[in-house]
């Protein structure tokens, strides 16, 4: 009952956060956009003067600052974000929701990837940490760390799309499509986790704890799930709230080299077209994802490690992301 | 074309031609009847009305069909007219509709061009290429709201029959006609669901099946178009795709045409399928020049102009950025538009134009470090980088001065060419349709929307003024090139290079070629 409470009482609180940090990011974003030079209009050859002011009048870019300003927050609070200055057709909630289920399958597909190989490979690494094996554990995290995923990806493509072509090398619709990109986008990820998995274990191995543990005859299996695991995880678990939200709301470069329609490609589309509330709208879906994400991680991990303060830990990460 | 001289009337019958060349194949090569092309990433609208940018034009001409079409030597040929009637002092144009349906069934009439062209007029349809309709009497004033809609000499009389009235006898109108501007739409669609994708219903070989923006665009072969018997094939897939992935699919066969007018190759491509003779190019009627600001110190004064013109050598630009594609621009207007350009200059002459640069110094009492900072403005890509760097060596080498480059993205590139916040910058002109007047009439008014150079003549002005009034082509070429001899002798803009189209295609889509205006054929 009490633990309910808590609850409660830590999503209001994450509530009332998360509006302000709403407020906060929007706000910045309409003030930058509107600061970037150039207009949406701009061609090599310029509108006829009545058809810019009608563009203009039409998207109302010829009212004062602060009634676009409040148009734009009324707008977001009221999820109608409106519609594209450049794709005349469609609005930006249209063009969300096509987009992001293709962002968030592939997404999906990357993080199951890149969680238990990345868990695989960080114990594995830090329990052998000592050796060849360590070298070679320590180097292939490194490796895919520091690899940007465009090489990754077009490696990937050249392998297994042109050498061996058991994939096809772009485009989006089925499953087998979908194999590249999601490896692409899971293996900086998996070796990030893997990296901090294998510190955080090898600190919790040193703890006087385990060595207690070891002395009271526990199994060597026990000991791992039981007391090792469950602590190295909480600060993966922590780290895992901006990489969901990287992965699902979709990587450009990935999307680009693959033909595949989510919304990464809209969200570098948008920044060069000057389409405002394309980039307003897809700016606050990105930070709403991440916001919550972040309540959701902060709650696992306070069910996992419940001598973590929820309500302490979770004004931190919110500063931290907003 | 047949072509019929009456007394009272010039009769163009347009029946015994038929069909653009691209649908009118006798046999595709190959069995398969589905083709696939790359396609950049640039297509926003595919309302013929709304579209601009030569990916989206060239889609929309596989799905809309105007009242004539153009081949690819720029000869006029029958659309949905099936015969012109035009008028001794050729301001009045007849058009008789042949009997025809829209992709959903529906009678293509007379209507659906006075209703489209008629929106067009109106800012609110915010339609890009308005100005092409100007031809038509009181248009311009009815965009601009002195005259009403009503008074636009479009008129149609039946559901088959169409009078236009020009302002003036524009003797290039017929080839206006074949261009998106001019198509029609379907009038029930746009006013019951004006919600609905106006390409949804089409009249031209193809209808839009299903538009994914940054996916697919995927045509099939319309059966209610005139002459479907003829079109080569039955889905044309465009797939959005980048530079380096579209070259391998293509190498793979899963593409059958990569590159102009619907996407670019990257350099990898270019010098693989060069290596292989796979590379295939055709002139474009497109021209990449400098913008000058002629209002501002030191381009106001024509001499530094002139100087700074004679100093670039144009053939070490194409070799050296442009990869060996496009041919060297002595004049503006393309040559493939019927006018000569070979009088202004044949070769860059160094010497000449550091005699120039240190008269012009004189002239104005100047010193070199007066006239700095230059800044040259262009648009961030790896070529036109490559073309600024060459010509900031190039003029450092001839006057001893330090061009400052300014790189910017297109949004604020056009953005401070429109505001003429700039010194010299990049520009790159395509032809809308057949005639030296898509190029020439750019400069013909100052505050025209591409001059941007706050350039003007009164007499360039009123050489293409007569142009619209003359009725014999010779005497109308001899105006336009005059109109061109001026603008090459004043050089608000210094034209570099004509583009060249580049693209591969497979053994599918073998025989079609493209037109100098980009068009599939």
């Amino acid at each position: 009952m009490i633990m309910a409470f808590e609850v409660l009482k830590f999503l209001l609180k994450r509530f009332f956060v998360c509006i302000f940090a709403i407020f906060a990011i929007a706000s910045a974003t309409f003030f930058l956009m509107k600061a970037i030079p150039g207009s949406p209009f701009a061609e090599e050859q310029m509108l006829l003067p009545e058809t810019l002011a009608a563009l203009n009048k039409h998207y109302g870019l010829t009212d004062p600052l602060d009634v676009q300003y409040i148009r734009y927050i009324k707008s977001i609070f009221s999820f109608e974000l409106g519609p594209s200055l450049k794709y005349t057709s469609q609005t930006v909630n249209q063009i969300i929701l096509g987009a992001f289920p293709v962002s968030a399958t592939l997404g999906f597909e990357a993080l199951i990837l890149s969680l238990p190989l990345g868990m695989i490979f960080g114990s594995f690494s830090a329990l052998y940490s000592t050796g060849w094996k360590n070298v070679f554990a320590c180097s292939l995290g490194v490796f895919g760390v520091s690899v940007p995923s465009f090489v990754i990806a077009m490696s990937l493509q050249f392998l297994f799309a042109i050498y061996f072509p058991i994939f096809p090398v772009a485009q989006w619709g089925n499953f087998s499509q979908s194999v590249l990109p999601a490896i692409s986008l899971a293996i900086a990820p998996a070796c990030f986790i893997a990296r901090l998995l294998r510190s955080n274990m090898l600190e919790v191995l040193g703890m006087q704890y385990i060595q207690t543990a070891r002395m009271k005859g526990l199994s060597k299996t026990r000991i791992m799930t039981v007391h090792v695991w469950k602590n190295a995880i909480i600060p993966v678990l922590a780290y895992l709230g901006p990489v969901i939200t990287n992965i699902l709301v979709g990587s450009f470069v990935v999307e680009r080299i693959f033909g595949i329609p989510g919304l990464g490609q809209w969200f570098v589309h948008a920044v060069i077209n000057r389409d405002y509330p394309v980039i307003g709208g897809l700016t606050l879906f990105y930070s709403v994802f991440l916001l919550i994400n972040h309540t959701i991680i902060d709650l696992v991990t306070a069910f996992l490690n419940p001598a973590a303060k929820i309500i302490s830990q979770g004004q931190s990460s919110t500063e931290s992301s907003s | 074309m047949k072509l019929l001289l009456s007394r009272a009337v010039t009769f163009l019958a347009l029946l015994l031609v038929t069909g653009c060349t691209l649908f009118n194949q006798k046999s595709a090569k190959s069995n398969s009847r589905e083709i696939k092309l790359a396609l950049s990433d640039s297509i926003t609208t595919l309302d013929p009305r709304k579209t601009h940018g030569m990916a989206s034009v060239g889609i929309v001409q596989m799905l809309f069909e105007g009242l004539t079409r153009v081949d690819s030597k720029g000869n006029v040929m029958p659309g949905v007219a099936k015969s012109i009637r035009i008028s001794p002092d050729m301001k009045t144009y007849t058009f008789s509709l042949k009997e025809g349906k829209w992709s959903n069934g529906d009678l293509i009439k007379a209507t659906d061009f006075e209703y489209s062209w008629k929106s067009q007029l109106s800012a609110e349809t915010r339609a890009p290429a308005s100005y092409l309709l100007f031809a038509i009497k009181s248009a311009e004033e009815a965009l601009n709201g002195t005259s009403s809609l009503d008074q636009v000499g479009i008129k149609a009389i039946d559901d088959k029959t169409l009078v236009v009235t020009l302002e003036n006898p524009t003797p290039y109108f017929l080839q206006l006609t074949a261009t998106p501007t001019y198509f029609p739409v379907n009038k029930k669609l746009a006013e019951e669901h004006p919600e609905n994708h106006i390409a949804s219903v089409s009249n031209g070989p193809f209808s839009l099946n299903s538009w994914k923006p940054h996916e697919t665009i995927l045509l099939k072969k319309n059966s209610s178009y005139s002459s479907a018997d003829e079109v080569p094939f039955d889905t044309v897939t465009f797939s959005i795709i980048d530079g380096h992935t579209a070259t391998t699919m293509f190498k793979q066969g899963t593409l059958d045409w990569i590159g102009s007018p619907f996407s670019g190759i990257n350099q990898e491509g270019l010098s693989s399928f060069k290596a292989e003779s796979r590379l295939k190019t055709a002139p474009a009627a497109g021209t990449f020049f400098l913008r000058v600001n002629t209002e501002t110190s030191p381009f106001n004064n024509p001499k530094i102009r002139q100087a700074f013109d004679l100093a670039i050598d144009r053939q070490a630009i194409i070799s050296e950025a442009m990869t060996g594609e496009g041919s060297v621009a002595t004049g503006f207007v393309p040559p493939s538009l019927g006018l000569s350009s070979d009088q202004y200059k044949t070769s860059y002459d160094a010497l000449k134009a550091t005699q120039l640069f240190e008269e012009a110094l004189s002239d104005m009492h100047m010193t070199r470090e007066q006239l700095l900072p230059i800044t040259f403005c262009f648009i961030a890509s790896d070529t036109t980088k490559k073309i600024a760097e060459i010509l900031q060596k190039t003029w450092k080498a001839a006057f001893e001065i330090e061009i400052i480059l300014e790189e910017s993205d297109s949004a604020s590139f056009y953005e401070k060419v429109f505001l003429k916040d700039y010194t010299l910058a990049t520009g790159s002109w395509f032809a809308d349709y057949f005639d030296p007047m898509s190029f020439l009439s750019i400069f013909q008014y100052k505050a025209d929307g591409a001059n941007d150079t706050g350039w003007s003549n009164t007499e360039y002005t009123r050489l293409l003024d007569a142009s619209c009034l003359e009725t014999d082509p010779q005497k109308r070429k001899a105006l336009l090139q005059q109109a061109q001899d001026i603008l090459m002798n004043d050089l608000p803009i210094m034209p570099i290079l004509h583009f060249s189209f580049v693209y591969a295609n497979n053994e599918k889509m073998e025989e079609v070629t493209l037109s100098p205006l980009g068009t599939l054929q």
